[in-house]
């Protein structure tokens, strides 16, 4: 991953030599809006960044504890939290800039779909996964980018891509191998989550006939907060056992090499894919349907 | 021998594949601990090494931490009792001696106390254990103290040894040892095999397990001969298990003793081990048998073991194999943290024939605020046993079992303590099943019954008289010549108070081997059990229920008997003294220990955990007739004519009577043409000192023959009843109270025609007691028992005294205090008067005697008597045989309201008021030689009569008569005046 990460800085580096200085032109100028539909897959390396449990069995002695930056640290070296998320959206976007002669395109746009979210958190010393949240693919997700391009020529040109993608839910099935279900007692668990991904990246945009193809380095961000929670209800006494987890993870790394490739197959027709490929990898594919 | 090792080998496969390839089979079940608890005493576990250990003793659960005091002022283990009130709260510290320190700190090592900050690191872990009944604390520590040579830490390590007082107010008895350089000996456990105290110990540079046994030193009672050791011989890999996680002692169904120790090491391995010691031989054999590995599903870090079942929230239905009550359960650290901390698991075992087989297994369901973490650098888990005081059953007045828990303790990421609590078997009495035994007083059906009674008083009958039978029978049919009464009214009851101990078998066989009467019971297991073949039971998991009944709860019964009996003298008495006996009424109660399911019916009892409660639950009362020819009375003829065996010059009670002072309690006449006197013991006298009784009997038994034998001593069988053969022994103190209750009366008496071979009778009661008589000759006959005793003589002369003033049961002040009395016939010999303390006279009661040959006395030295008080006197002289006579014994109060009240030196006592105008005498002691005036005025102070006494030629008392006029029933005053001194008293006429 490395070495891709490094090839992909190298094309990039090599990007104003081979541009020309000839003003940027559209393959297809006039359509100033599109619509479409995207889907996304992100799978991303998390460590924690806090974590408190809440406790109160039997009603007896609530308490709450708030794991300490060393403690943390520490959990954070002997367990793999992969996060994975596949969304389904839809996309409205216009262009914002786009006027004729000029080298500056900027583009922007809004999505919203729905999501599935998969957490699974490894122990690396027992071998052996701790817990594993997944959601169905019904959770609401929204996003907004935007597309800053400067075009050197015809062919050549650079382009800015900040992205921001959220979702957010609770999970439907878990596999829990800390706190496996104990005999007589009734135990129901939630997990509710929020996952915020940020992701920019400058790309060497090179563009021939009805395709276009981009590379160059990208930064991202990921929030992902989870309140996991196991209430256990003795069958005899009725007694309730609580157990809440709260934790707030972010990527282990930030950076990654993202390429795209677009092809306007017809004027009406575009499709594209963009990757952020490094330690962690994100996908993103989708039509649009320009008008 | 080739077939003994072939059947060995045979024996620990079968045993490896009873272990392991259960839990292969069964599925993982995870169980959630019935409750958890943390300690909210921020008290810090050790983390030096191994310095936490829990331990039940005598019902309480208690914690040892080897931890500094919080500003590193040294290192000392610190005691805290764990749950004490089943509550959950947080840890209470256990202070011993004067200033309630809950640490030890009197081992006596160099620089114990001081303000080094250098904390002595352990030498392994500490140890608490059972030996020779007393709790026992255990640590090895390196010298904190500095060489003063190169001033570095001394390479010397202690030996450590602290026994726990019996009562919180005392100290332990701490001693230690030192042993240079650093020992590769490191000990994990100890326990108690016959008298010897042996460890489980490892030499960690031979790599190889040992047993050592120490013996006590008898000189101080220190645990310090080295006796023997013995190597255990694992097979070659276990050697390299570096740990242990405790044992557990358990007993076969032979009553034989033996151990199972669980070790684990550093790979997350764990293995359990059988010792079985031998009692033959020398050195003593000890056989061991591998009980395989232990395979938890997931590697561990420390294991802990614990006798029980455990419920884990866990109903009945969901209980598999129910009839496998007898199992323990294993506890299992993960190695390997999980993000929340090291996650537990449990193991489960059934012993089936002392087979061990594999129960459930699985993870244990924790709070994420409960989950274990490292002590420092180590893995420490820890069980206990916690034992809450039960009401089970209406069977007994209060608590009558114990539900047991089963914890497992362990520190958290700040070190705190943590604990889960399972609940566990429970220790109760089968209410349907409780046989008693009301008839014990019946020896005519029970041989030796009267074994099981205690002696608590002895009479030689009614008072004795000679007697012409034939004659009496005639002219007074049915009517008794003398009577002793034991009275039972409202307001005087002999009662005999017994407190009985609670007797309790080790097994189900019968065998009475401790008790609650002891100061420590358990004591009386130390030596081997009779019958078996040596060895201790001292520590068998199923009596530590009753170490803590009888360190808990009340295990003497108390029981008063009242004594409501006529004792007449009649034909078919006169040869015969009787014994009093108090016989018990006593239930049986089976105890078992049965497995936390087994609520209801109580089926599913553990097997050899039967054991038997007896507990007086009343008491009755016999009397033995007993010839008056034989001990301890020596009256060969007591119907003879002379009554010569009565006589005082020829009883042998008489020399102890003359040897101590001893007065008469009641005094008896009669003369021919009289009636004869009664007398009564009329002030309370409280024999509170108690004595105690151990009375033994045996019961017999056999397989074949069935025995009279009370019912409590059967046992229900499936083919019926049948019974044991063993002993009994019934421990109990008995003390007697308000023995003015007695009444000795010869009312019956009028004319000697009436068949009376004696023309006159003049009798002393005496009254012996154990508390006032302890040098008695009797009790040295009375194999043990100390009744009180009520004996006669009878005197040989007609010589009475007549107690006059201060009369019986009055109350006066010390003006008043003037003694008067008068001899009957010709005066006596060495006349005394006498006060005492006690309405039992004798040596050690008398505060003061002033011979005199006057008839009356007053000069008692000042603040001698106490206001408030009461006090006995009586006067005593020789007859013309030298013989002692006594008065009866009267009491006075001394007045409260006297004290400090300057009383003049002119004494007046007026008796008897109320009286009759003639019979009335005023008594007075001038203090000076001169005549003494009375005046008599009424009520209004009208003027009535006067009179004066002669002068007389030394200031001695004088007694006046009333004057001589018609007085109306009433009240008077009467003046009575010297030259100098006045005194006012009031004067009741009937």
């Amino acid at each position: 991953m490395k070495k891709l990460t490094f090839v992909i800085l190298a094309i990039l580096g090599a990007l104003p030599a081979m541009s020309q200085d000839k003003p940027s032109e559209p393959a297809k100028r006039g359509s100033r809006f599109y619509a479409g539909i995207s889907y996304a897959y992100m799978k991303v390396d998390m460590k924690l960044s806090s974590l408190s449990n809440y406790s109160d069995w039997d009603g007896m002695n609530p308490e709450t504890r708030d794991f300490t930056d060393d403690q943390v640290k520490e959990i954070n070296s002997f367990i793999d939290r992969e996060n994975q998320v596949n969304n389904l959206a839809v996309e409205f976007g216009m262009k914002l800039l786009d006027k004729p002669g000029s080298a500056w395109q900027i583009t922007g746009t809004l999505m919203g779909g729905i999501a599935m979210t998969d957490l699974n958190v490894y122990n690396k010393n027992s071998e052996s996964s701790e817990l594993h949240l997944k959601s169905n693919f019904s959770k609401p997700n929204f996003g907004i980018g935007f597309n800053i391009v400067y075009n050197f020529n015809l062919h050549w040109g650079l382009s800015l891509n900040p992205f921001f993608m959220g979702t957010a839910g609770a999970s439907n099935s878990f596999e829990d191998n800390i706190n496996p279900d104990p005999v007589n007692f009734s135990v129901s668990r939630t997990d509710k989550y929020r996952t915020f991904y940020e992701h920019i990246s400058l790309l060497a945009r090179y563009r021939v006939g009805n395709f276009g193809f981009g590379a160059g380095p990208g930064f991202y961000w990921i929030n992902s907060w989870h309140k996991y929670t196991i209430e256990r209800t003795n069958n005899t006494t009725g007694l309730l056992r609580i157990d809440e987890a709260t934790t707030k993870a972010i990527p282990r790394y930030f950076i990654d090499g993202t390429v795209s490739a677009e092809w306007q197959i017809i004027d009406l027709l575009t499709v594209y894919a963009h990757a952020g490929i490094g330690m962690d990898l994100v996908i993103m594919t989708g039509i649009h349907f320009n008008f | 021998m080739i077939n003994k090792i072939y059947s060995r080998s045979m024996r620990q496969l079968l045993v490896a594949l009873l272990i392991g390839l259960p839990s292969l089979a069964k599925a993982q079940v995870q169980l959630s601990p019935d409750h958890s608890w943390k300690d909210g005493s921020k008290i810090n576990w050790c983390s030096d090494g191994y310095g936490t250990t829990f331990c039940l003793y005598n019902g309480l659960l208690y914690a040892f931490n080897y931890t500094d005091n919080g500003i590193h002022n040294g290192a000392y283990p610190y005691l805290y009792l764990v749950n004490k009130n089943h509550d959950f709260t947080d840890l209470e510290p256990y202070g011993l001696g004067l200033k309630q320190k809950n640490r030890i700190d009197n081992f006596g090592y160099p620089g114990e106390v001081g303000d080094e900050y250098y904390r002595p690191p352990l030498l392994g872990p500490i140890l608490t254990f059972q030996y020779q009944g007393r709790l026992w604390y255990y640590q090895v520590i390196k010298n904190k103290c500095q060489d003063p040579v190169n001033y570095k830490i001394a390479d010397t390590y202690f030996e450590c040894w602290a026994k726990m007082p019996t009562s919180q107010q005392q100290e332990c008895m701490s001693y230690y040892y030192p042993a240079d350089g650093s020992p590769t000996v490191i000990r994990y456990c100890a326990f108690q095999v016959d008298s010897l105290l042996c460890f489980i110990s490892r030499d960690n540079a031979a790599n190889q397990w040992m047993i050592q046994e120490y013996v006590a030193a008898r000189s101080n009672n220190e645990v310090v001969r080295f006796h023997w050791q013995h190597n255990i011989t694992l097979p070659g890999t276990l050697n390299s298990y570096t740990q242990m996680g405790g044992y557990i002692p358990r007993k076969d169904s032979l009553d034989h003793q033996y151990f199972i120790l669980s070790f684990y090491n550093e790979n997350g391995d764990a293995r359990l081990w059988r010792l079985t010691p031998d009692t033959t031989g020398f050195p003593r054999p000890i056989s061991s048998t591998d009980l395989g590995t232990v395979l938890f599903s997931k590697p561990v870090s420390a294991i802990s073991i614990a006798p029980g079942t455990i419920k884990a929230c866990r109903t009945i239905d969901q209980v598999s194999d129910k009839y496998s009550d007898d199992r323990m359960v294993m506890f299992g650290l993960n190695k390997n943290k999980s993000t929340y901390g090291y996650n537990m698991q449990y193991k489960e075992y059934y012993f089936s024939n002392e087979y061990l087989i594999t129960g459930g297994y699985g993870d244990l369901d924790l709070s994420y605020n409960d989950v274990p973490s490292k002590a420092g650098e180590t893995f420490q888990i820890k069980t206990g046993l916690e034992l809450k005081p039960m009401d089970y059953t209406p069977a007994l007045d209060g608590n009558d079992g114990y539900q047991s828990f089963v914890w497992v303790f362990y520190p958290d990421d700040n070190k705190n303590f943590h604990g889960q609590q399972f609940t566990s078997d429970q220790w109760r009495l089968d209410p349907k099943e409780i046989p008693y035994s009301d008839d014990l007083y019946n020896d005519v059906a029970y041989d030796s019954i009267s074994d099981m009674w205690t002696l608590v008083g002895v009479i030689e009958g009614p008072p004795p008289v000679s007697v012409n039978w034939p004659v009496w029978n005639v002219k007074k049919p049915d009517t008794p010549v003398s009577t002793l009464v034991l009275e039972n009214t409202s307001s005087t009851k002999l009662n005999v108070v017994n407190a009985s101990n609670d007797q309790w078998t080790v097994g189900e066989t019968m065998e009475f081997t401790f008790s609650g009467g002891s100061k420590e019971p358990w004591m009386g297991l130390m030596g081997p059990i009779p019958g078996k073949k040596g060895w201790s039971l001292t520590f068998s998991e199923t009596l530590k229920y009753t170490h803590a009944q009888l360190n808990l709860e009340k295990s003497s019964q108390e029981h008063t008997v009242t004594m409501d009996n006529t004792y007449g003298l009649f034909q078919s008495s006169q040869d015969s003294g009787t014994f009093i006996y108090t016989v018990p009424k006593i239930k049986r109660y089976r105890y078992n220990v049965y497995p936390w399911w087994d609520t209801n019916d109580l089926k599913y009892p553990l097997p050899h955990s039967t054991q038997y409660l007896f507990r007086t639950y009343g008491m009755s009362v016999v009397n033995k007739l007993m010839p008056l020819s034989g001990s301890p009375f020596f009256i060969p003829h007591p119907n003879d004519s002379t009554m010569h065996d009565w006589k005082s010059t020829v009883r042998r009670i008489q020399t102890y009577i003359i040897d101590h002072d001893k007065g008469e309690a009641l005094h008896l006449d009669w003369d021919n043409n009289s009636i004869g006197t009664g007398d009564h013991l009329t002030s309370t006298i409280d024999t509170t000192s108690s004595t105690a009784v151990s009375k033994t009997y045996y019961f017999r038994g056999s397989a074949t023959f069935e025995y009279k034998n009370p019912s409590i001593f059967k046992l229900s069988k499936a083919t019926g009843f049948t019974v044991l053969q063993g002993k009994y022994t019934n421990e109990s103190s008995v003390s007697s109270q308000n023995m003015n209750a007695i009444t000795c009366s010869l009312a019956n008496l009028r004319l000697q025609s009436d068949g009376l071979k004696i023309p006159y009778l003049h009798e002393g009661v005496y009254l012996f007691t154990w508390d006032q008589d302890s040098t008695f000759w009797v009790y040295d006959s009375l194999g043990g028992s100390r009744p009180w005793y009520i004996a006669y003589t009878v005197g040989n002369s007609k010589k009475m005294i007549h107690l006059l003033s201060p009369t019986d049961g009055s109350s006066l002040g010390e003006s008043e205090l003037l003694y008067n009395w008068e001899v009957k016939d010709s005066p006596l010999a060495d006349c005394r008067m006498v006060i005492a303390n006690s309405r039992q006279i004798d040596k050690g009661t008398i505060i003061y005697q002033e011979r005199t040959d006057a008839m009356a006395a007053s000069g008692l030295p000042k603040n001698l008597l106490q206001p408030g008080k009461t006090y006995y006197w009586a006067v005593t002289g020789k007859d013309e045989y030298g013989q002692p006579v006594w008065s009866r014994t009267w009491s006075f109060t001394l007045k409260k309201d006297e004290t400090g009240t300057a009383a003049g030196d002119l004494k007046a006592s007026i008796y008897p008021n109320p009286g009759k105008s003639e019979e009335i005498r005023i008594l007075v002691d001038p203090s000076k030689d001169e005549p003494v005036e009375i005046t008599l005025f009424d009520l209004s102070g009208r003027f009535i009569a006067e009179a004066q006494s002669p002068r007389q030629n030394s200031a001695q008392a004088v007694i006046m008569k009333l004057p001589s006029v018609n007085l109306n029933p009433g009240i008077y005053f009467l003046r009575i005046r010297t030259s100098g001194e006045q005194v006012i008293r009031k004067v009741v006429i009937e």
